[in-house]
């Protein structure tokens, strides 16, 4: 997947490219309006992450420009503004999806590959790893081609950890994947331990390996390394 | 009371004053002249008498009802010319009336006379009469007049100041346009909406500075704070120990509680400006259905039994998103504050929506809750703006919120009207 990152604050953008490098995607990053439009008219990229508030022009009128020369290059806008006039605006002149920061990195993860799927993988979108596949188009997960029996935050939560393997998810990462902006009120972390004991249990009884290690004081993993 | 009315009352109290003295004074000068009317007449007769008894006409002859000439020694000294107020039967009238009587005595030829003269003079209750019947038309004339033409030149003198106080009614600090007023050539007028229209624009010049700062100041954090929380996820993921997971935890905690406050007093600041208006009535019965619905797992995992009684189809005006907030809040609410197994009974009808739900009573007196960063059970999680953000939501609706904590139920209700 090549990532284009259009943000105009250097530490923020070296913290996103730092997380990502890890998954072997090819990562650039821009800090202005017109570098980016260079970047834009010279490279096909498959993901683009738009700061909405750059120094020199309005986020909104790259995006613009991003639709008339790249129709098929999903945009994930962040933005600081919360505004829903923002959001709003933001996804009618063409972005695929609008992250406020501050954000959690494994969810801008979850987010860019959830547009790659859906651009690039077309209608088959199917997640494998080892004994369990995932469909994020019919929302069926089966372990050793048995069906799961999971509910949408369960499967949800598989999908975010199966996105995000070996890397540690802060159970405050994952309350805001699950319940969105309503976490402010309902973080309760005894409901992600609850959704993750039964996503485990139900994996289990199914024949699969018990990938979803806990770690300790901090939140949970998936661990592709186990024996 | 109106301006105009205060003049005018004004005005006739003074014009009561002035025409009370003026009759005092027009009463004595009336009755004055009168009586030195009298006297010259009196003078004259006596005057006139003397002439004809120089010609030596028979003084009997000249006796009449208003001369008595008296035949006196002729060694007598002369009695000089006086007059004096009497009273005298007026046989017209049939009674005693008031008569200016002059007396004399003159010496012609060898004889001494004795001239008295009379006349008849008005009394003064009928001067005093004449006087309050003739101010009180004119006050009465006054009282018309001023009352016609003070709403006619009140409405002519006082429009443009009419006109400044509509719109000063109508001026909207977030509708952000300046306040604009009709011309006008009465200097106090003119003055008052100079000083009005710099008054006006320098609150527009502040409120959008304030405004700007506010969201400038929420938005600035917002990035170093994504910064945070991103290197504290990358350090996470490096080859730690479970001590310095925990600090990089406790850490990490305290980011996401930072950035927490930030939106909800981002959010509170947007209440205060009235950001939100409503444009459309809503039906509150499917977003609180909605809004069931999206805690439902919540509310089975803590084992809490949800009671509800909801009328469908309740239209509110109220912006669609701050029904969520509303109604989001007070439902997490109802279940962060309750026991495992605890109930909760939503109820929404045309008047009020009312949630109760059982719970460890409250520590801090019921009015608090209300507060910016009051919490009743110091819990790590909230972050004490709910309930405030709650309030803001209902004030800026004009509805009315109450809390009560009765027989182990904590009730809020919103009262629409």
């Amino acid at each position: 997947m090549k990532v284009l990152i259009i943000e105009d604050n250097h530490e923020l953008a070296e913290t996103v490219l730092d997380f990502l490098k890890r998954e072997a995607y090819v990562c650039e990053h821009v800090d202005s309006f017109a570098s980016a439009q260079d970047k834009i008219v010279s490279f096909p990229y498959d993901c683009i992450v738009l700061d909405i508030m750059l120094p020199d022009g309005n986020g909104l009128n790259l995006l613009r420009f991003i639709r008339e020369n790249r129709k098929d290059t999903s945009v994930l806008i962040i933005s600081a503004k919360n505004a829903l006039d923002d959001k709003v605006a933001g996804l009618e002149s063409g972005a695929d999806d609008y992250l406020t920061k501050p954000f959690h990195l494994p969810e801008l993860h979850a987010r860019l590959k959830a547009l790659y799927r859906r651009k690039r993988l077309g209608g088959d979108e199917v997640i494998e790893f080892n004994e369990i596949s995932v469909n994020t188009s019919t929302l069926d997960a089966r372990v050793h081609g048995e069906p799961l029996d999971l509910t949408r935050k369960e499967f949800d939560l598989l999908v975010y950890l199966l996105t995000n393997k070996n890397r540690v998810l802060t159970r405050q990462s994952i309350a805001a994947h699950l319940w969105g902006d309503y976490t402010d009120n309902l973080a309760n972390f005894d409901f992600v331990y609850q959704h993750i004991k039964n996503l485990r249990k139900k994996i289990g009884q199914a024949g699969g390996k018990d990938y979803v290690g806990t770690v300790y004081g901090v939140g949970y993993k998936f661990n592709t390394r186990i024996e | 009371m109106k301006l105009v009315q205060k003049f005018a009352l004004w005005y006739l109290g003074i014009t009561t004053v002035v025409l009370l003295a003026g009759g005092v004074l027009v009463f004595r000068s009336v009755v004055q002249e009168n009586d030195e009317e009298e006297v010259r007449r009196v003078r004259g007769i006596i005057e006139d008498t003397v002439e004809a008894l120089r010609k030596n006409t028979p003084a009997d002859s000249l006796n009449s009802k208003f001369v008595t000439i008296r035949e006196v020694s002729f060694d007598r000294p002369i009695v000089p010319l006086h007059t004096r107020d009497t009273l005298g039967y007026h046989s017209a009238f049939q009674g005693t009336e008031r008569q200016i009587q002059g007396t004399a005595s003159y010496r012609i030829g060898n004889k001494h006379y004795l001239i008295s003269a009379r006349s008849f003079a008005p009394e003064p209750e009928e001067t005093i009469r004449g006087v309050i019947r003739s101010l009180s038309w004119i006050f009465l004339a006054l009282l018309l007049i001023v009352a016609v033409t003070s709403v006619i030149v009140s409405r002519k003198i006082l429009s443009p100041f009419n006109a400044s106080l509509r719109a000063m009614q109508s001026f909207n600090l977030k509708q952000k346009k300046p306040l604009v007023l009709p011309a006008t050539k009465t200097r106090e007028f003119v003055e008052l909406n100079d000083f009005l229209t710099s008054m006006t624009n320098k609150a527009l010049r502040d409120y959008r500075a304030l405004k700007e700062f506010s969201e400038n100041a929420s938005h600035e954090l917002q990035t170093p704070l994504a910064i945070i929380r991103g290197k504290l996820e990358l350090l996470l993921e490096s080859d730690i120990t479970d001590e310095q997971a925990k600090l990089i935890m406790s850490a990490h905690e305290s980011v996401e509680r930072l950035s927490r406050t930030n939106n909800a007093l981002a959010l509170l600041t947007k209440l205060e400006n009235r950001e939100y208006q409503s444009v459309e009535p809503l039906d509150l019965s499917a977003k609180l259905e909605n809004a069931i619905e999206s805690v439902g797992e919540l509310l089975e995992m803590k084992g809490l039994l949800l009671d509800r009684a909801i009328q469908p189809s309740v239209l509110v005006n109220l912006h669609a998103d701050l029904a969520d907030i509303l109604l989001m809040n007070l439902l997490s609410n109802s279940i962060r504050h309750n026991f495992s197994g605890g109930k909760i009974a939503v109820a929404l009808n045309s008047k009020m929506l009312e949630i109760r739900n059982t719970g460890p009573a409250p520590e801090v007196p019921a009015e608090q809750l209300f507060e910016r960063f009051r919490k009743s059970n110091q819990s790590g999680e909230s972050i004490g703006l709910g309930l405030a953000i709650v309030k803001r939501v209902c004030e800026v609706s004009h509805y009315e919120i109450s809390y009560t904590f009765e027989d182990g139920w904590h009730i809020l209700r919103v009262l629409f009207s």
